[in-house]
């Protein structure tokens, strides 16, 4: 039986979202190696996980979780320990043309205690990280499978490099040789992450390096599998409702973000146990809503959407970011993109700016590019642009907007 | 199956309730002391938290999805004590004993300051196991020496391999894991090891609390942000209190409190008024409940502030200098009514900023409002809120460190009585309890009973001789004695009028102790015995006439020893004894005639009219009184004249006075 997760990653029957993307994600991997960037609890990892576990044609998958890394060096390291975690015969397989690997392997049994991963750590493998590198996918292209690596959060290892410009670089553009090997056609790379990398790496002129990487974005989700996700957790745990409640939560949530509407789920669930309710109805979703995701735990869940702009976007584009969401959040519909960009005009007007009109105009555009990519705003059906989802609006203008 | 770290490698004070019945202690601060059928059993308002865990960790089965569950609430909330349910839960249930290996850590694992020491620690934990424990001391010998990231990559080999060939899923039962991250593993890159470890192996799950939202948990560049499913332990409801007290007394076999439970009851809610409903708390003053002699409640509620006041400073820790002060400010508002108005001005900042912060302490759960009502319930103004501090105990630690020297009977303390006898009918009726045992002169304590009155006293709503009487205590210790006397006179009056004479003997009682002045000691001997005798406490009345009767001939105070021959006549009389009465009342003639005291003679008369009229010999009697009359009308003495009067219609002088008179005139 599925079960709720908030706070980890949703595998095996807790997989839920995402299902038939999967299918087109095996599809665009045909042609392509892609990057999914998508912000936290989005259900990237989960749909990773998802592909792991259940590969398609006929791919070797081996993940990993880069976020801890902060050097080239223990980056192959963590994935040759990936091969070894998910296929160790296909490593020893291979490891007769790598020479660290092979006199890594060589000694393990004479070490009790210790495995494979210490072993090569103990070589001194760090400095000729490009070699071994370059071995490995010589040996892996001479293997009939197509072989996939899932790197996720190789965003955070990029910043936890950031302080050695020379190392990423370094790093970024044999990591490009590697993927655009000629002979490496049946190897495929699916990297991921919750932090929009391009800006840091568009500072570092350094965003070519990962050009040949197919941007793709999650989908949203639609209310019709909101509907089915819903019904069937609340059916599974026996909790009655009013059919009702659909539209309620569409209404609070908008397209939701998976963790929200698990999160919204599970205190449905939850409320109705301590409570001891017959029927869930809007009333009841409501209070949930209120207390739930606008309540303590769920501003502090979304605090996120608003913090990250200070953390990751340019200094210059900070308040005019924050001055259109403000002023998006307080509309019921949206504004139009010229009545907008009116609005970013004045809220530029308060620092010194000579730019001429149609380098605003460019910059308006830059802003709007990033704030959608970012998951904040969309252009909706009746050519406005509004938050994209409407649960982040209505914390933002609870939350910020009324500061004023 | 649970693995702890030996509880003899733990610092730290280590503090439990011992109650009288039974010898099994109770935790407050600790797990694994208090006995686990008292765990279970006496446990309220935690039940859905415990279920909803214990259903996550049911249906697992072999899925590999994380559980990063995360209880947070304030200290003494019981978070630790719901950590110990689900523990014990795990032991308790076949299948989850089987699936899992609960990794408990001590509450303050001081030693872990790095991912590996974390790591380090399972594996120590892991040497308590039932099975394999061998196999992991041997692992943990090896790598004790090593470097972090060769115990990184084996502890996370062996743990994946041991779940391979086991099926068993490790539980990370950590406590304060605000610390922990903020304090102890500082290196970003640790911390996303941290996340990595829980994310990528679906055998490893944590279930952790903290005391806060910390900052970790909102800081969108921290690794762990948005990374637990966050349930608040709130604090119980005051039903939920009562509750969680019966549970205690039915465990601590105090029959005759359950059976009159309904008693208690206003004591238990004025705890939820202290407390807030936090159960450490609760459970401190549980105490109070089982004990009412009023100082030895203010000696424990001292204890239990001073003992209390790391909790409170480890919580005031937590909020920023801001918020802090705005906190004290708020519990030495006193005078005024805690408006968001008022609160700007006593917080000297704007309503803009004392309003932000008022926001973040209410949604913190620090403040609580009371919109359209004042602290005394009465409804006032609907647009304006009241904040109070959502714990009394708090407010009141709050306000003890400002007021400790303001005044004798320390506000704090008065807080926390006027909260324990929560109306005027419980003062009312602990000043008597307390008064009737000032009525017993060898009672040691009576300097406390003074003390305990003056705090109730104090709390009193209604003016009464009670107030006088710490009044009067007050200027005597003063040495206002002028005041005192003045004080005193009243209360006399008052006791006299109001007929408590047990309070009234009492009253004088200390006052001729306290006193070497040899007329005072005669004059409050006397008063002392006229109160007996009314009361008819015969025998006292008479030894302390004639105590009195020895000072005033030591002194050789003629007027008095005839004025306490005649009162102790009066002791005769009402005996019965109307000749042992009549000889006391005949020396006192002779003493009064000697010295020329018309007053005390006319009262000498007038008795030994009395009595030889009882003994009927009325024309003895008709011979005193008109001689009484005779003095009385010459020296104009309205008192007995009066008397006179009265007593005329009894013995046929219809014109009262005017027969008097014609008597009188007819003898002369």
């Amino acid at each position: 039986m599925a079960d709720f997760v908030v706070g980890g990653v949703a595998r095996d029957e807790d997989y839920y979202f995402y299902r038939d993307y999967v299918n087109e994600v095996w599809e665009l991997l045909k042609n392509d190696s892609l990057l999914i960037l998508s912000p936290r609890r989005t259900g990237k990892t989960s749909l990773m996980y998802q592909m792991l576990n259940n590969p398609a044609n006929n791919y070797q998958v081996f993940h990993l979780n880069v976020e801890d890394l902060n050097n080239a060096g223990d980056f192959y390291l963590s994935l040759l320990s990936a091969i070894h975690d998910g296929n160790p015969s296909l490593l020893k397989k291979i490891s007769l043309g790598l020479d660290y690997v092979a006199k890594a392997l060589g000694c393990v049994s004479e070490v009790a205690g210790f495995g494979f991963k210490v072993q090569l750590r103990k070589s001194n493998w760090h400095k000729d990280w490009k070699i071994l590198a370059d071995q490995l996918m010589d040996e892996l292209v001479k293997l009939d499978q197509p072989v996939l690596f899932i790197v996720d959060e190789l965003p955070d290892m990029l910043n936890a490099m950031d302080k050695n410009t020379s190392m990423m670089s370094e790093f970024l553009h044999h990591f490009r040789k590697i993927r655009l090997n000629p002979k490496a056609q049946k190897i495929r790379w699916l990297v991921g992450g919750s932090v929009n990398i391009k800006g840091v790496l568009t500072d570092r002129q350094l965003l070519a390096t990962i050009n040949d990487l197919k941007s793709e974005s999650l989908p949203d989700i639609t209310a019709k599998e909101s509907k089915a996700f819903i019904t069937d957790m609340l059916n599974s745990k026996g909790i009655a409702f009013n059919d009702e409640i659909f539209q309620k939560i569409i209404d609070l949530l908008g397209n939701p973000i998976p963790y929200f509407l698990q999160l919204l789920t599970q205190e449905i669930y939850r409320y109705q146990k301590r409570k001891k309710i017959d029927e869930i109805n809007n009333s009841h979703i409501q209070i949930i809503f209120d207390k739930v995701l606008l309540g303590e735990t769920g501003r502090e869940n979304l605090r996120h959407y608003h913090a990250r702009i200070s953390i990751y976007y340019p200094e210059e584009l900070q308040e005019a970011s924050y001055a259109l969401l403000d002023n998006l959040s307080k509309t019921t519909a949206g504004i139009s993109p010229k009545m907008l960009f009116s609005q970013y005009q004045e809220s530029i007007s308060k620092t010194i700016n000579t730019a001429s009109l149609e380098g605003q105009k460019n910059a308006f555009e830059n802003l709007l590019l990033r704030l959608k990519s970012d998951f904040y705003i969309e252009l909706n059906q009746n050519n406005k642009y509004d938050f994209k989802n409407k649960l982040i609006k209505t914390w933002w203008v609870n939350n910020w907007s009324l500061y004023e | 199956m649970t693995l702890k770290i030996n509880s003899s490698k733990l610092g730290g004070l280590i503090t439990g309730v011992c109650m009288n019945n039974t010898s099994a202690p109770k935790g407050l601060f600790r797990s694994g002391i208090t006995d686990p059928k008292l765990l279970t059993e006496a446990t309220v308002g935690r039940k859905h938290l415990l279920e909803d865990i214990v259903e996550k960790l049911k249906n697992k089965q072999e899925k590999r999805s994380g559980i990063n569950a995360l209880f947070i609430g304030p200290r003494g909330v019981g978070k630790t004590h719901l950590l110990s349910l689900i523990e014990h839960e795990i032991d308790e249930d076949e299948f989850l004993s089987k699936k899992y290996i609960v990794l408990r850590y001590p509450e303050e694992s001081s030693r872990i300051l790095s991912f590996a020491d974390l790591l380090l620690s399972m594996v120590e934990l892991l040497q308590n196991a039932e099975n394999d424990s061998e196999y992991w001391s041997d692992l943990y010998q090896l790598l004790e020496v090593e470097q972090d990231s060769i115990i990184i990559d084996t502890v996370l080999e062996k743990l994946k391999d041991y779940h391979q060939k086991t099926k068993k899923v490790f539980v990370l039962m950590l406590e304060n894991l605000d610390t922990l991250l903020n304090e102890q593993i500082k290196k970003t890159t640790e911390i996303h090891q941290v996340r990595k470890l829980l994310m990528d192996n679906g055998h490893i799950i944590m279930i952790a609390t903290a005391p806060t939202y910390f900052s970790e948990l909102s800081d969108v560049s921290h690794p762990l942000y948005d990374f637990f499913d966050i349930q608040r332990v709130e604090e119980l409801t005051q039903d939920e209190v009562l509750s969680l007290i019966k549970k205690h007394l039915t465990w601590d076999g105090f029959d005759e409190l359950l059976n009159s439970f309904d008693l208690l009851e206003p004591k238990i809610k004025a705890m939820f008024a202290l407390t807030g409903g936090n159960p450490r708390l609760t459970m401190m003053l549980y105490e109070l409940i089982v004990q009412d002699k009023l100082l030895e409640v203010k000696t424990k509620f001292q204890q239990l502030l001073d003992k209390i006041t790391p909790f409170y400073q480890s919580r005031l820790k937590e909020l920023s200098p801001q918020e802090r002060a705005l906190l004290e400010t708020i519990a030495l508002m006193r005078s005024q009514k805690r408006t968001p108005s008022n609160i700007a001005i006593a917080f000297r900042k704007t309503k803009a900023q004392t309003s932000v912060l008022l926001k973040r302490l209410t949604d913190s759960g620090y403040l609580i409002t009371n919109s359209n009502q004042d602290e005394d319930g009465n409804i006032y103004d609907k647009r304006s809120r009241i904040y109070l501090i959502k714990e009394g105990f708090f407010n009141i630690w709050l306000s003890m460190n400002k007021s400790r020297h303001n005044r004798k009977y320390i506000p704090y303390l008065l807080d926390f009585f006027e909260v324990w006898y929560g109306n005027q009918q419980q003062r009312s009726q602990k000043q008597t309890s307390l008064l009737s045992k000032l009525t017993d002169a060898s009672f040691e304590g009576r300097e406390e009973i003074k003390e305990s009155l003056g705090y109730i006293s104090e709390i009193s709503d209604d003016v009464n001789y009670f107030d006088k009487i710490i009044q009067y205590w007050k200027s005597q210790q003063s040495g206002d004695l002028e005041h005192a006397a003045v004080l005193f006179a009243k209360l006399r009056d008052k006791c006299q009028s109001s007929g408590l004479h047990d309070l009234h003997i009492a009253l004088l009682q200390e006052k001729l102790e306290a006193t070497k002045n040899k007329e005072e000691q005669i004059d409050l001997l006397l008063d002392i015995g006229r109160v007996e005798y009314v009361v008819a406490k015969y025998d006292d009345a008479k030894e302390n006439f004639e105590k009195a009767l020895l000072i005033a001939n030591e002194i050789e105070d003629k007027k008095q020893v005839g004025a306490i021959l005649n009162n102790i006549s009066q002791i005769y009389d009402a005996q019965g004894d109307l000749n042992t009465a009549l000889t006391y009342l005949e020396q006192s003639k002779i003493i009064q005639d000697e010295i020329g005291d018309r007053v005390g003679l006319c009262v000498t008369l007038f008795n030994m009219g009395n009595i030889t009229f009882r003994d009927n010999n009325i024309e003895q009697a008709m011979d005193y009184w008109l001689t009484t009359y005779g003095i009385a009308k010459e020296i104009n003495l309205a008192q007995v004249l009066q008397f006179l009067d009265k007593l005329a219609p009894h013995i046929g002088l219809k014109e009262g006075l005017a027969s008097w008179d014609k008597l009188y005139q007819n003898k002369q």
